[in-house]
């Protein structure tokens, strides 16, 4: 019973995946796709398993000190680390807010301001202002999606010396981002309307955020991950130089025929090949678009049938290792 | 002379001005269909632009139109101004009035039961029955000249096409050419589709083959004969040697999720292995990729162990889960290699980048590595630095040669027998391509 049901599930699954490939009719696909939700939903929690199997293999070894203890120390650490991180803790109890708008309360004077729309110079309409209190200088301030322009120049930051940075806007429907180039901060973003002599005054105060966009899960992976991901990619060249040079030690024919070739190709695609002959170019070209491909294609067949054959195997029950122990 | 240069530059700001209200030539030879073998929810709209230029894009318009007893052809304005100003209602001020593709020729819609009580500006005569026509941008299409509609329901419906110049702004266009419409449409359900009808012979004669190789299995089981694949015969020895050292062996599930086809292989093929480890009681370390292939590796090595009669040596933390990060986990198998010294090192499944990585490291620790992939970038690393490498095809065949089970050889005789008459088809096909100059391939997959 414990094989015959997962036998079963597989041969309808596998039915539904192969029928879905030849009848068109979107009921059939829909049904494939919720099977496909089902399947991420199982990789998903697998995670939790993947966690636990991680505790399994590390902890054990800690505890009676083996070797190379203190690296499932540091591994544990960094997973508890980055796992706590991860979570959106500015969240917690709500929503933060990332700064506050105050209308009208700041005192109204009268203002006049050239018209931006106007196609000639000297005509002026009614304006109001428009205070942002950043409270950091790093901040950066949008107005209506542009720089503003302050001195007849666009002021990106919201930081105006040690003042804070007032704007002269026309009366209007009006929209502020303040934002910070740093990953991992909150953004301000707020539209309003200015009326004739009114200040808005924004003060904003944006929060640094938790969780997998915040910062110091982003710094993290900036500054640790990405640059231990690249020396691991960079190794690849010296083992490429290794693997190559053993390669292409012509022990054989056929090694003696891996060495001619590639010694064509390399000639071939360098402008020192060219220098010695015009035509090895296109000899390597005729090496990789006709004996390669021809082999290339032959392989990429014959994995596909297998793959079919495979496919059949699991599908119809002949195979059956896969389902694991118990009768 | 200043009267003159006055003069001239009057002209060409009218010129100018002129241009820039020039509308855009409209789209021609407009063809909607349904597509072929669809399921029902598509409809194929291609155009020929006429237009040129980086800014220029092509505006496609649906309406619901539904087949009037009485059609008349007519004019778009009404229907369509409240749809214009909807769709570009972000443009400048002097573009606004758009005039020009509401003129569109041979659009038919209901004719109004009192049709000739109703003027043409009157917008509220006959609203009625205008309403029901609905209609929706599907896209503004740039750099192209098709697009795949999604319908929403079963049709029938009508399509417009018409040219406009981009702005900087987003959402506003300008200079509108005058609106192509064809139509009514509706969308066609296929029962089958009949362009992958060839891949469908291929499983149906590969599922024919099978049951016909499994009656013979039955029959004479000595008849299935297959031919040695050295890779594989290796692994036992491999496991032998790792047994004699006191090393354990390295069993490496590639880097793709379980539901792709190697991966299946690669663990069908573990069982095998498991169960080899188990007889000859040598240790196996399972690094995996992704924890839900760590979680089905596990269940294959107790099954391993239980077919061998050893349950009780079966490790679970030998079945580790490492990193779902492509060179994290380089790193940490790169690590078991070099602390764990195993003597024989299987990677089995789909890898990338990581290959080489792993197995020159192997190659370092003096390893007996056996790798067997159907990637075709990878094969070259593996040859270069494995012992042994199952090329393509040999991977899905491991594990059916390792049982030696009638039925499991069965389906790679059906394979060969496949794999025969496709090789017929290929030479037919270079035959018939050369004398005939006929492409055989685009015959049988449309």
């Amino acid at each position: 019973m414990k094989k015959q049901v997962p036998i079963f599930i597989t041969l309808v699954v596998g039915f539904f995946a192969t029928l879905e490939f030849y009848l068109p009719y979107s009921g059939v696909s829909s049904v494939q796709e919720t099977l496909l939700r089902f399947g991420q939903v199982l990789a998903a929690s697998a995670f939790v398993l993947g966690g636990v199997n991680v505790i399994q293999v590390n902890y054990p070894i800690i505890r009676r000190r083996g070797a190379d203890w203190p690296f499932k120390l540091l591994l544990l650490c960094s997973a508890v680390a980055m796992g706590l991180v991860g979570v959106k803790w500015h969240e917690v109890g709500g929503k933060p807010a990332n700064g506050y708008v105050r209308a009208g309360a700041i005192g109204e004077r009268a203002c006049e301001m050239p018209d931006p729309k106007a196609k000639k110079p000297g005509k002026k309409v009614a304006c109001g202002y428009i205070r942002v209190e950043a409270g950091r200088e790093d901040a950066q301030v949008k107005l209506d999606g542009d720089a503003p322009v302050v001195n007849g120049k666009p002021h990106p930051s919201a930081w105006a010396g040690d003042q804070h940075l007032v704007l002269k806007v026309p009366v209007g429907k009006h929209k502020v981002d303040v934002s910070v180039e740093l990953a991992g901060y909150g953004k301000f973003e707020s539209e309003f309307h200015v009326e004739a002599g009114q200040t808005i005054a924004l003060n904003t105060d944006l929060v640094m955020l938790w969780g997998p966009t915040g910062r110091v899960y982003t710094w993290i992976y900036d500054h640790v991950f990405a640059p231990c991901n690249a020396t691991m990619f960079a190794l690849l060249a010296f083992f490429i130089a290794s693997a190559a040079f053993r390669a292409f030690r012509a022990r054989n024919t056929e090694a003696a025929l891996l060495l001619g070739a590639a010694i064509l190709i390399m000639l071939g695609r360098v402008p020192f090949g060219r220098a010695i002959s015009a035509s090895l170019p296109e000899v390597a070209d005729w090496i990789i678009d006709v004996p390669n491909n021809a082999g290339r294609r032959a392989i990429i067949m014959g994995a596909a049938l297998g793959a079919i054959a495979t496919g059949l195997r699991v599908i119809v029950g002949l195979e059956r290792s896969h389902l694991g122990a118990g009768e | 002379m200043r009267r003159t240069a006055v003069i001239i530059g009057l002209v060409l700001a009218a010129v100018a001005a002129d241009a820039r209200a020039e509308p855009l030539p409209p789209v021609a030879n407009l063809e909607v269909a349904a597509p072929t073998y669809d399921s029902g929810e598509h409809i194929d709209i291609r155009w020929k632009s006429q237009a040129e230029g980086e800014q220029v894009v092509h505006i496609v318009v649906r309406f619901s139109a539904r087949p009037p007893a009485d059609t008349a052809p007519a004019d778009l304005s009404t229907e369509l101004k409240a749809g214009v100003k909807g769709v570009l209602q972000k443009q400048p001020d002097k573009d606004k009035r758009a005039p020009w593709f509401l003129r569109a020729p041979g659009w038919e819609r209901p004719q109004p039961k009192t049709a000739e009580a109703c003027d043409e500006q009157d917008a509220d005569c006959n609203k009625q029955e205008r309403e029901k026509i609905d209609w929706e941008v599907v896209a503004v299409v740039k750099d192209d000249t098709s697009y795949k509609d999604t319908v929403p329901g079963s049709g029938p419906y009508v399509y417009g096409v018409f040219t406009a110049r981009a702005t900087k702004k987003k959402d506003v266009y300008t200079n509108y050419s005058r609106m192509v419409m064809a139509g009514p449409f509706s969308p066609r359900t296929s029962p089958f589709n009949f362009g992958r009808l060839f891949y469908f012979f291929i499983i149906a004669m590969m599922g024919f083959g099978l049951l016909s190789y499994l009656q013979r299995a039955k029959r004479d089981p000595s008849s299935i004969y297959i031919r040695r694949i050295p890779g594989v015969d290796a692994i036992e020895d491999a496991v032998g040697r790792s047994t004699e050292m006191g090393r354990p062996v390295l069993y490496v599930t590639g880097i793709e999720e379980i539901q792709n086809i190697q991966t299946i292989a690669s663990l069908l093929v573990l069982g095998r292995v498991a169960e080899m480890t188990a007889e000859y009681d040598t240790e196996i370390k399972v690094a995996n990729f992704f924890p839900l292939t760590m979680v089905v590796a596990e269940e294959i090595v107790k099954q391993g162990y239980a077919s061998a009669g050893r349950v009780d040596a079966h490790k679970p933390e030998n079945v580790m889960f490492i990193s779902a990060e492509q060179f994290a986990f380089a790193a940490g198998v790169n690590g078991i290699i070099l602390r764990d010294k195993p003597a024989t090192n299987i990677y089995l499944g789909r890898f990338f980048a990581e290959s080489l990585i792993l197995a020159e490291t192997g190659y370092v620790t003096k390893a007996v590595q056996i790798a067997g992939t159907a990637e075709i970038t990878q094969l070259p690393f593996f040859i270069a630095a494995c012992d042994y490498t199952i090329i393509g095809e040999e991977l899905y065949a491991v594990s059916a040669y390792l049982s030696r089970e009638p039925n499991l050889l069965a389906t790679l005789k059906a394979t060969d027998s496949i794999k025969l008459m496709i090789i017929a088809i290929v030479g037919i096909g270079a035959l018939v391509a050369t004398f005939q100059g006929f492409d055989i391939g685009n015959w049988l997959i449309p």
